[in-house]
């Protein structure tokens, strides 16, 4: 399984004297290799959290997250790092890519920061190769500065690739994008899902997208609710 | 894809946002390396200096007032095979003909082609070789400039003569008893040439000022003073090896010098007055009439036992009525066998003579007749003993008579000879140096002179004349020894006696200048260490204002943190990321800053020779910098640099990704409480907790510092540790109040003005280092504004600087009578009416390194002044910082008066001639060199605070003599007098003293010249306190700018619900108005405390009007900044902001 939760529950603000905001209830579930999750829900439902912690970036107030099989609260800083930049991609509703750096050096970032997994020539040529997949191989000299928002975003999903995650996190991903833009990157994460193999776990107000995944939920009082309703709601 | 490459990126593409880190780390390379390299181009200049002065001389000798064979620098030289120069050094003055023009403390140089060889530098020939005729005078540059001496078109000096006035050398010295105090000085006229590059700042002290000197023949100076063949000064150069050094050179005038080198005359005397008849007599005398105790004792009493006599020159030999005026009496040991054996004696040769006992005198029968003396009267016997000064006191003994001789028992080479007593051939010549009433001399006392001169009139044991006559010039004028051989092997004798004797007992010993000069250059006051000092707040404000910019440009880049993060980096290596990236801008801050460093340091060099001047006694300085002193300094504040990278480096990373990709800048370094998982109150807790501790434990350092500081001399260290303790104590209690202000919320009520002060708090890292860049700036130009007095002010108190005395005279000759009586006064030309209320206390004075802060030299042997304590003790004159005294009871000026059981003799100096000058403190010793060779210690027993007698060590005037008995009369006089007399006074006495080089000077004026080098000092420390202040106000409008571009969108709000553009700049006035207020707190409260020790004796000094005119004008430019950054942050439309968002 890649990816278990087990009876997590989140909450913030443990002061003396004030209840608890609850914003991950008893919340179970699980994610198979190469499945997808679309989670919908309105605005401060626990979205992100529930991704933050998937992406150990959060941790749980309790309950255990499997990931690739290891519970993520036991694990190390270091190791919890290693898990960020191995297991998960992460691709948020910002594209977030460095303004110093060219795209190909962008999406290269990931692989400084821990032992390359492969030389660096190899890393390189892949991510050539998944930037030519995304169809900036003409850019690849390019600044992020230089570059549609759209553009952005896709040289984020290629950096959140680069390291052969299992699972690719994604944030609201076409949330900052028009129309056309977001339905091509849709196009793309479901195209990369499939061809790749890649679990993936996409937080989305667009209900159509959505009920592109092989599991579809919606946040509910901290809880999982299997979408019904699909239409869009952008 | 590389980390190196990655940081590259950055750096080029973050280059405006580093720009201002670069710019603070370079100010912070420039300040230090600028600081060190004028440390070094100070000791280079002092070392260039010293060479200069010295040129090839390694070696000297230099005896003073005692002269030695010239010839004896040709077997010296052919001895160590090295060049060896006799000169004749005299001190004088010199002045036009027509008396207008004067040059005081002249350096007069008697000297010959040799001086011109070894006193250029080595391997350079001298300019031109000046021809030293008779009559002709070298000028060099600072006599020139002095004087002053202007030329014409051919060259030629105007004026082109004038006269050279010196002291003549004599040889008994002048405070010695029987010596004439008349004619101390001659006159030389001389013509003026100048050019002798060679020996322009020749001088064998180590002072950066040249003196003024005049270079003439060495023979033609010795046939004017009449010293003919005479030197008192050896100048060595190095052998061609290079090897000499000075214990060589020792030895050589050890194996080489002979009797007449020590002013010692071993010659054959004709007299009947021996144990045996018939015996030829060997006597050792010397011309300076006394023989040194030391070499008494080194040949006398062990190694070549001789006869001692004493010959003393007594007022009055009385019985009952009668009297006999000015006789010789002598002491000698074995006086009654000697006397009353002899052949003309009245004893009956063959029978056992008694020794003299102590009340028994013999006389002769000239005495005895005219005395109308028999065997067992009574005689009474004055004389006079010189006390420690030159004052002459008049004393008695009574004896019985034991024997009467014949005159002809005794004869007149019992007499050593005397100049102006001995040496006259009627005694109506008579000019002993003492007070002789001429008209007391009887036509018989002419017939006696006539008849049989000399010859003592009375003999007493050679103890008794120990007890009556000894004194600190000797206590024997003649040593005899008795030879049955009709040809007494005199160079056998001569020879033990040089053997016995060491020559550094008479002055011949070599000193090794050049070693001691370049000590006192290297042992220099460390400017590179001042300079450091002096920057210190500007660098720790340059620094400051990096952080605070590295900090900004951190904050801009939160997300990339986040985002790294967020990709499985680890936050310490996203640390060492952004670490390496400072490091780079740390090295290129270094480089450039060394740079930098170089021109501020040239900067600086070109202040400190012209408007600074007076903070080095305007001395020359040029530019030199050691590769490793800028290698030291660049690496130093690049990794200082850096180290205030790390500080601000430290926090970030520490905050979660998700938090630093979701909050933007404002997340960086504190994440809001809600978003992270620790105890908010306990980390509110902590923080206030160690402001606390920080507040507290300053506070209470401080505290240590100012009572260390009230209680002892250390009143500048205690304000820099009490200054920097109470910033730091203010800074915390200003987080303390930032901490509670962002803690409780609202303060000022829900108004405008209570949402400016809560956003005070919102940034308090960023709100804290503008409190402390301010403080820095404030607390340097407030402190340094308090410490700036006038030495006017209460001059005329005991208490301060000048003692109260009105005048400080200092003469190039020295004075040989009292200025306080009528008789000194007519001696010196004084008018008999006038000195009512004038006061004179004198000094004596030998002459060494200038120990004032007019020297920048480490003074090697400073210059002494010997006075009668009791002078300054009953005055209750100047003000001590520490003391030896066992009890505030005590005057420590009285300490000077007693021995120490280990011989050293106690001394008291200025401040800054001991601690700073000296780099001792109160019970320390100093190593000195008497003149006959001997080291003793002078150990400090008092420090007083700043004052006119700044330069030189003070002793009493009875340590001295004994130390320095050829060190006749007084050449420093400390005036009391009436502020109405002083113009008048002054204007008697330099013109009655004028011959004597008399320079006379207001002594709040000597002080206030002492006072300019401190006040320089507070001028460049409020010069780079100004910068502290400017780099403070850029640093503040930064952090305005800053606040109020981050905050646009807010403001854009505020602008959208009604609040006008004068509102919202008002709000940005308060908000940072406060940040200005508490920075100029802490600065102006820490320096005010701060400077309390310092300045406890002189709060009536402290100028408060200019002080709070400068608050005035800080706090108007803070708000002027604070105005302008909040105009130019509000400009534009803030709407657009709002959409933006």
């Amino acid at each position: 399984m890649l990816l278990e939760f087990k009876d997590v529950t989140k909450d913030y603000g443990r002061f003396p004297g004030q209840a608890p905001v609850v914003v991950l209830h008893h919340l179970s579930f699980q994610l198979a290799d190469g499945e997808s999750m679309a989670i919908v829900g309105p605005s401060g439902s626990g979205k992100s959290t529930l991704l933050n912690i998937i992406g150990a970036l959060d941790t749980p107030t309790s309950g255990q997250v499997l990931l690739n099989g290891r519970d993520i609260s036991t694990c190390s800083d270091r190791e919890l790092a290693e898990l960020r930049n191995h297991t998960v991609g992460f691709i948020f509703q910002s594209h977030h890519l460095l303004p110093q750096l060219n795209l190909l050096e962008n999406v290269l970032v990931p692989t400084l920061a821990g032992r390359p997994q492969a030389p660096a020539a190899e890393l390189e040529a892949r991510a050539r190769a998944l930037l030519q997949r995304v169809g900036l191989a003409a850019r690849l000299q390019h600044r992020p500065g230089q570059l549609s928002g759209g553009e952005c975003q896709r040289v984020a999903v290629v950096r959140a690739l680069i390291n052969r995650p299992k699972l690719i996190l994604a944030d609201e991903p076409t949330g900052a994008l028009d129309h056309r833009n977001a339905e091509e990157l849709a196009n793309l994460l479901v195209e990369l899902n499939r061809e790749e193999k890649v679990g993936l776990v996409l937080v989305t107000h667009w209900r159509e997208l959505a009920a592109r995944m092989s599991h579809a939920y919606e946040l509910i009082d901290g809880q999982l609710q299997p979408v019904t309703a699909a239409h869009d709601r952008r | 894809m590389t980390v190196g490459k990655f940081i590259l990126r950055s750096l080029r593409f973050h280059w405006r946002s580093h720009a201002g880190v670069l710019l603070g780390a370079t100010l912070a390379t420039a300040i230090l390396v600028g600081a060190l390299a004028v440390g070094d181009s100070v000791r280079y200049s002092l070392t260039r200096q010293a060479l200069q002065r010295l040129g090839g001389v390694h070696f000297a000798v230099n005896t003073h007032d005692r002269f030695f064979r010239d010839r004896l620098a040709d077997e010296l030289a052919a001895a160590l095979q090295a060049p060896v120069a006799p000169v004749v050094a005299m001190a004088g003055l010199f002045a036009t003909a027509d008396g207008r023009n004067r040059v005081n403390h002249l350096n007069l140089i008697g000297a010959d082609d040799r001086f011109q060889a070894i006193s250029a530098l080595p391997g350079s020939a001298p300019a031109t070789t000046p021809a030293l005729t008779d009559g002709a005078a070298w000028a060099n540059t600072e006599f020139a400039r002095r004087l002053p001496l202007t030329f014409d078109a051919a060259g030629k000096p105007t004026p082109a003569n004038g006269v050279i006035r010196l002291e003549k050398p004599t040889w008994l010295p002048r405070d010695a008893p029987l010596s004439s105090g008349n004619e101390t000085s001659t006159a030389l006229r001389v013509t003026l040439n100048t050019g002798a590059a060679a020996m322009d700042r020749f001088s064998l002290e180590a002072n950066q000022a040249v003196p003024a000197t005049l270079v003439v023949a060495r023979p033609w100076l010795q046939k004017s003073i009449e010293k003919v063949g005479g030197a008192n000064v050896l100048l060595f150069g190095q052998n061609a090896a290079g090897s000499l050094d000075a214990t060589q050179v020792n030895a050589a005038i050890r194996r080489t010098w002979t009797l007449p080198d020590a002013d010692l005359d071993l010659a054959a005397v004709k007299t009947a007055l021996t144990p045996r008849p018939g015996q030829q007599v060997v006597e050792l005398r010397t011309d300076r009439v006394f023989l040194d105790t030391p070499i008494v004792e080194a040949i006398a009493t062990r190694s070549a036992p001789a006869q001692q006599i004493l010959t003393y020159f007594v007022n009055e030999l009385r019985l009952g009525e009668r009297a006999t005026p000015y006789s010789f009496v002598t002491a000698m040991d074995r006086a009654a066998e000697f006397l009353l054996r002899s052949p003309a004696a009245s004893a009956a040769p063959g029978q056992p003579v008694e020794p003299l006992r102590d009340d028994e005198i013999i006389i002769n029968a000239w005495l005895a007749d005219d005395l109308k003396a028999k065997v067992g009267d009574p005689i009474a016997l004055k004389y006079y003993v010189v006390g420690p000064g030159r004052e002459l006191e008049e004393k008695s003994a009574s004896f019985r008579v034991r024997a009467i001789i014949a005159v002809e028992a005794a004869d007149r080479t019992l007499t050593p000879k005397i100049p102006g007593l001995s040496d006259k051939e009627n005694c109506r010549d008579w000019d002993p140096g003492t007070t002789i009433k001429l008209d007391r001399i009887r036509p018989e006392d002419e017939a006696y002179w006539e008849k049989h001169h000399s010859t003592p009139k009375a003999f007493v044991s050679l103890a008794t004349g120990d007890r009556l006559w000894s004194n600190r010039f000797g206590h024997r004028t003649a040593l005899r020894w008795f030879y049955d051989e009709p040809t007494p092997d005199r160079a056998g004798l001569a020879e033990k006696i040089r053997g016995a004797i060491d020559p550094a007992q008479v002055g011949l010993i070599a000193q090794p200048v050049r070693t001691l000069a370049l000590k006192a250059a290297r042992e220099s006051q460390d400017f590179g260490g001042l300079f450091i000092g002096l920057s210190f707040f500007l660098i720790v404000a340059a620094l400051l204002l990096m952080g605070l910019l590295f900090a900004f440009s951190l904050q801009q880049r939160s997300k990339e943190i986040g985002t790294l993060l967020a990709v499985g980096w680890l936050p310490g290596k996203v640390r060492r990321l952004f670490l390496l990236e400072g490091l780079a801008l740390a090295v290129i801050g270094g480089a450039v800053g060394t740079v930098a460093g170089i021109g501020y340091t040239q900067v600086v060099l070109s202040a400190l020779t012209s408007r600074w001047r007076g903070a080095i006694g305007g001395a020359e300085v040029w530019f030199h910098a050691e590769p490793a002193t800028l290698a030291i300094g660049a690496g130093a504040s690049a990794l200082i640099a850096w180290g205030v990278i790390w500080l601000v480096m430290r926090k970030a990373a520490r905050v979660p990704a998700r938090v630093l990709l979701a909050g933007g800048s404002e997340a960086t370094f504190t994440a809001p409480a809600a978003a992270t998982d620790g105890a908010p109150r306990r980390r509110a807790f902590s923080s206030t907790l160690k402001a606390t501790v920080v507040t507290v434990g300053s506070f209470l350092l401080a505290a240590g510092f100012l009572i260390q500081g009230f209680r002892s001399e250390h009143a500048s260290g205690a304000f820099f540790g009490a200054g920097a303790c109470l910033l730091m104590a203010g800074l915390g209690l200003a987080w303390s109040l930032i901490a509670a202000v962002g803690e409780r919320g609202l303060i000022g009520g829900r108004s405008a003005t209570g949402l400016a002060i809560q956003n005070a708090a919102r940034r308090r890292g960023r709100s804290l280092t503008t409190i402390g860049l301010l403080a820095c700036g404030s607390f340097l130009v407030i402190a340094v504004g308090a410490n700036r007095h006038d030495a006017s002010a209460g001059a005329e108190q005991r208490s301060s600087g000048t003692g109260g005395f009105a005048l400080f005279g200092e003469t190039s000759l020295p004075l040989h009578h009292d200025l306080n009586t009528p008789a000194g006064r007519e001696n010196l030309g004084l008018p008999s009416t006038g000195f009512n209320a004038v006061r004179v206390v004198p000094l004596r004075l030998r002459e060494g390194d200038d120990a004032s802060c007019l020297n920048l030299n480490r003074a090697q042997a400073p210059r002494l002044l010997g006075v009668d304590p009791r002078e300054f003790a009953e005055r209750g004159a100047f003000t001590f910082l520490s003391s030896a005294a066992a009890s505030k009871q005590e005057n420590p000026w009285r300490l000077l008066d007693a021995a120490a059981a280990d011989g050293a003799i106690p001394a008291i100096g200025d401040e800054a001639t001991v601690r700073w000058a000296l780099g001792k403190k109160v019970g320390d010793t100093l190593a000195y060199t008497d003149e006959r060779g001997n080291t003793f210690q002078l150990r400090v027993v008092g420090m007083i605070a700043n004052s006119i007698l700044q330069g030189s060590l003070i002793v009493a005037e009875k340590h001295f003599v004994a130390r320095f008995p050829s060190e006749s009369g007084h050449r420093v006089q400390l005036i009391d007098v009436p502020a109405t007399k002083v113009g008048e006074l002054s204007e008697t006495l330099n013109r009655a003293l004028r011959d004597y080089g008399l320079e006379l000077r207001v002594a709040a004026e000597r002080l206030a010249l002492f006072q300019q080098v401190e006040n320089t000092y507070l001028t460049i420390f409020q010069a780079l306190g100004g910068l502290g202040l400017l780099l403070g106000s850029v640093g503040l409008g930064v952090v305005v700018l800053r606040n109020a571009m981050e905050r646009r969108s807010e403001l854009a709000l505020l602008r959208a619900v009604g609040f006008t553009r004068e509102q919202l700049h008002r709000l940005i006035l308060v908000e940072h108005g406060g940040l200005l207020l508490l920075g100029l707190a802490c600065g102006v409260g820490a320096a005010v405390v701060a400077v309390l020790p310092a300045l406890r004796f002189s709060l009536d000094q402290v100028p408060y009007l200019s002080l709070v005119l400068t608050l005035l004008v800080l706090l108007a430019s803070g708000a002027g900044w604070i105005w302008l950054a909040g105009r130019w942050a509000l400009r534009g439309s803030l709407m657009r902001a709002l959409r933006n968002e």
